[in-house]
């Protein structure tokens, strides 16, 4: 199942770690011409006493990739019924639902766990650690937040649906 | 379906049921909130010790409303000269600033050389800080403050400086305040570190910071060295919360709260206590605004819907007269919601800035 | 192999039918052929488990397909209607896919049949043109080598020179093997060269069950034309008369003899009687009514 999984999504994958990772590079950059144009000790200042996060571009982006994702996962897995292919297998529905949903689960974790650590070591030459913490509090709870809700309760549904209407057909 | 999928399948259902009653209470609350909630601006309030009471102003359709905890009203002209201190500026317009006020010869620049206002509110207490403070010079030399090109943090051992440009240590400078501390008998690490990392101040008083027994300690920079000053704190009162003054009278060095809700003035110059008569005060719930004067104080406490008032006595900060504004009550709109969205959820609250699930029942 | 008792089933309020039983024995082929509606559709999908009927038990392997053990499928082969598959796939990647749960599996079957097309190793089967997904279909279905197969509309889609390679391969296959097929097509040619067994559905009903041979053996369609003021009436054992200007065409189990006997019992007066051996779709529209 993991094997079918990772033929189906493996050049949305591909594109969205290029596309994360040179996100996450744009964002380092534009820090590291805000600290020539303004200076550190600015920049420091901002994030200290004004909250600033610098990274918030990035705030919406797991949410779209997780959305992208479970479309790009299920929704071939329920035109022309191909839904019938999966319940037909020598094995459980629910079982192959959940390994799908695992492996999407999975992948997106390894690659929002990647972009993390490119900003944490990105960073942290710019920013001491209790900055890099702070603003690490925002992406880590809206990546788990939005990835955790949007990409299971997409899948969840997508595949609540698709058996229903399949049900009826 | 064997077990294992049938209970998949029985916690995946749970899971969407739970998904979709928790964004209906949170819709449903959110929407209610925002067909009902009123936001009514108290009056304006300062102790008068012209008429021994609170005094009032209010901007209503009719026009402004001058008038005093007891319901007697006031002309404008009257208003401002209850309150002389406050109104200092418009009486000298008016020519109408006495020259003696309680007794006491005063001037214009004593009047407003002495005035001071002090705020704070739970969501600036319990916001979550970054733990590195730039400590100014508080002896330059020059007539306004500068942002320093490094910041401290107190670890589990020493005091470091980060100079920022670098994002490094600054060894010689950590090692040399390290050296005081230790010196001073500081425990590392500290417990609170308190100051007004703002060069929108008149001077700088530098940084409280209590250290793991609890000690206090005034930490300033003078001219680059470490001035560091053990300070002995009464039996029994153990600060919980420290605010830094850099008032223009130099009077106050801060203002503490303390474990037992108590609250205390730090003085300045001879680093005593003064307690202040005011009933049990917790920042993380509650708010403060003073409004001082050479004279008294006007205290105003809000906790939830709660708002009190309390005059102190400048010189000794017992209490004068208090006054509770009377709690306003819901709306019939507001009474109907509360009873059919008797749960109810939000994820931000006035009291903190953060984002999280937060639900009461039957508000 | 399948057995189906009292199957009933609605869409909300419209009956799709009504007690339906039958049965399916071991080594045979069975065609169902109805007409659109009837329920065949319906009657595969239930089959297949795809759907639960309102009342009525359908059995496979002695077992009730509700709750039937997931690993009993590895016995039933189904072709969905369209050759439908995992499209995103090469033909290398899909049989490396359903090898891993059949262990019955025999790939050189697969790629006997694969080398018979004109494909590159690595195209997707989604770039491949409808007979050539349908040959895709049938390999994976020989691979399998399930004692049961289950075919929906395996014609769907398929020019003829690709439905007579389908039809072929898969007789062979199933006769040298003894499997057991169930099948439905709207291309009754092509059930006829295949099955052994049909079952005729009408709406809510079946009409008949019994092997094809017999059916074409025994079924004939008559022609007469009625004498001046002579009218049909109704009768039994026949089916769908159809009278334009005088002339009958009917279609009957019944002997030509036996038939003539009705007609005049009936006061019939008819002339010009003929009758003829007709082919499986003529049968089957015939016992069915044209629309």
């Amino acid at each position: 199942m993991l094997y079918k999984e990772w033929i189906k999504t493996r050049w949305f994958y591909a594109v969205a770690l290029l596309t994360t990772f040179a996100l996450c590079g744009y964002v380092l950059l534009n820090i590291n011409r805000l600290v020539s144009l303004k200076g550190a000790a600015h920049l420091w200042e901002v994030a200290m006493f004004r909250d600033a996060i610098f990274i918030d571009m990035l705030r919406y982006v797991p949410l779209l990739v997780g959305i992208v994702a479970a479309v790009v996962q299920f929704v071939p897995e329920l035109v022309h019924k191909r839904l019938k292919l999966t319940m037909h297998l020598p094995r459980g529905y629910v079982r192959s639902v959940m390994e799908m949903l695992l492996f999407g689960f999975g992948c997106l974790a390894l690659l929002f766990c990647g972009n993390l650590v490119m900003l944490l070591l990105g960073l942290q030459t710019f920013f001491a650690n209790e900055i890099v913490g702070t603003l690490f509090l925002l992406p880590c709870r809206g990546i788990w937040q939005a990835w955790r809700r949007t990409y299971l309760l997409l899948g969840f549904v997508l595949n609540r649906f698709g058996a229903d209407g399949f049900s009826t057909s | 379906m064997n077990r294992i999928e049938k209970l998949l399948v029985i916690v995946g259902r749970t899971f969407f049921v739970c998904v979709c009653a928790f964004l209906a209470v949170w819709i449903l609350t959110w929407a209610f909130h925002f067909a009902t909630d009123t936001s009514e601006k108290p009056p304006f309030t300062l102790y008068s010790t012209g008429i021994d009471d609170f005094a009032m102003f209010k901007n209503e359709d009719t026009g402004k409303h001058y008038y005093d905890a007891h319901a007697n009203e006031y002309t404008e002209a009257q208003f401002y000269e209850m309150l002389p201190t406050f109104y200092c500026k418009q009486l000298i317009v008016n020519e109408k600033l006495p020259d003696t006020l309680y007794g006491r010869p005063v001037s214009a620049k004593f009047i407003q050389n002495e005035n001071f206002t002090f705020k704070t509110a739970p969501s600036a207490v319990n916001k979550r800080e970054i733990a590195l403070y730039p400590l100014m010079e508080s002896m330059s030399g020059r007539v306004d403050l500068e942002m320093p090109t490094d910041v401290f943090r107190i670890t589990e051992n020493a005091i470091e400086f980060v100079d920022m440009a670098t994002n490094s240590v600054d060894e010689t400078k950590s090692d040399l305040f390290t050296k005081m501390f230790v010196q001073k008998g500081f425990a590392f690490p500290a417990h609170i570190i308190s100051g007004n990392p703002t060069t929108k101040k008149e001077y700088d008083n530098g940084y409280l910071i209590t250290d793991s027994n609890n000690k206090l300690f005034h930490l300033k920079m003078q001219r680059g060295r470490p001035y560091l000053r053990p300070i002995e704190l009464p039996e029994g009162i153990v600060p919980k919360h420290i605010f830094v003054t850099e008032f223009r009278n130099q009077r106050s060095l801060a203002f503490i709260s303390d474990t037992e809700k108590r609250f205390w003035m730090l003085d300045a110059k001879n680093y005593e206590f003064q307690k202040a008569e005011l009933p049990d005060f917790n920042p993380e719930t509650d708010g403060m605004m003073i409004i001082g004067n050479f004279h008294d104080w006007t205290v105003s406490v809000s906790s939830g819907d709660q708002l009190r008032y309390f005059a102190l006595a400048a010189n000794d900060l017992h209490c004068l007269k208090s006054y509770e504004v009377p709690a306003e009550d819901p709306t019939k709109l507001q009474r109907i919601g509360n009873i059919l969205i008797p749960i109810q959820l939000k994820f931000l609250s006035g009291l903190d800035g953060d984002v999280w699930p937060r639900v009461t029942f039957f508000e | 192999m399948i057995d189906c008792i009292n199957l009933t089933h609605y869409y909300g309020k419209r009956c799709i039918y009504e007690n339906l039983s039958f049965s399916v024995p071991q080594g045979r082929i069975l065609g169902l052929l109805g007409k659109n509606g009837t329920g065949k559709t319906t009657t595969i999908n239930i089959l297949s488990g795809f759907l639960k009927p309102r009342s009525g038990e359908c059995r496979i392997f002695g077992q009730n397909i509700i709750g039937m053990n997931p690993e009993l499928r590895r016995d039933i082969g189904l072709l969905i209607e369209g050759h439908i598959q995992y499209s995103f796939m090469t033909i290398r990647q899909i049989e490396r896919f359903y090898a891993r749960f059949y262990p019955q599996w025999d790939k050189n079957v697969y790629y006997d049949l694969m080398s018979m097309l004109k494909v590159a190793p690595n195209q997707r089967i989604s770039r491949m043109s409808c007979g050539q997904c349908s040959q895709v279909a049938l390999g994976l279905l020989m691979a399998q080598n399930p004692k049961l197969l289950i075919l929906d509309d395996f014609s769907l889609g398929l020019d003829p020179g690709y439905r007579r390679l389908f039809i072929d391969y898969l007789r062979d296959f199933v006769k040298s093997s003894g499997k057991t097929v169930f099948l439905t097509s709207h291309i009754i040619q092509d059930m006829e060269r295949l099955i052994d067994d049909c079952i005729m559905m009408d709406y809510g009903k079946i009409i008949l069950q019994m092997p094809v041979d017999e059916l074409l053996g025994k079924y004939r369609q008559y022609n007469f034309k009625l004498a001046e003021n002579s009218t049909l009436s109704e009768m039994a054992d026949v089916y769908h008369p159809t009278v334009i200007r005088g002339n009958v065409e009917l279609g009957s189990f019944l002997d030509a003899d036996e038939l003539k006997s009705r007609l005049v019992a009936k006061g019939v007066a008819f002339e010009d009687f003929s009758s003829q051996k007709v082919n499986l779709e003529d049968a089957f529209i015939g016992l069915t009514g044209k629309y």
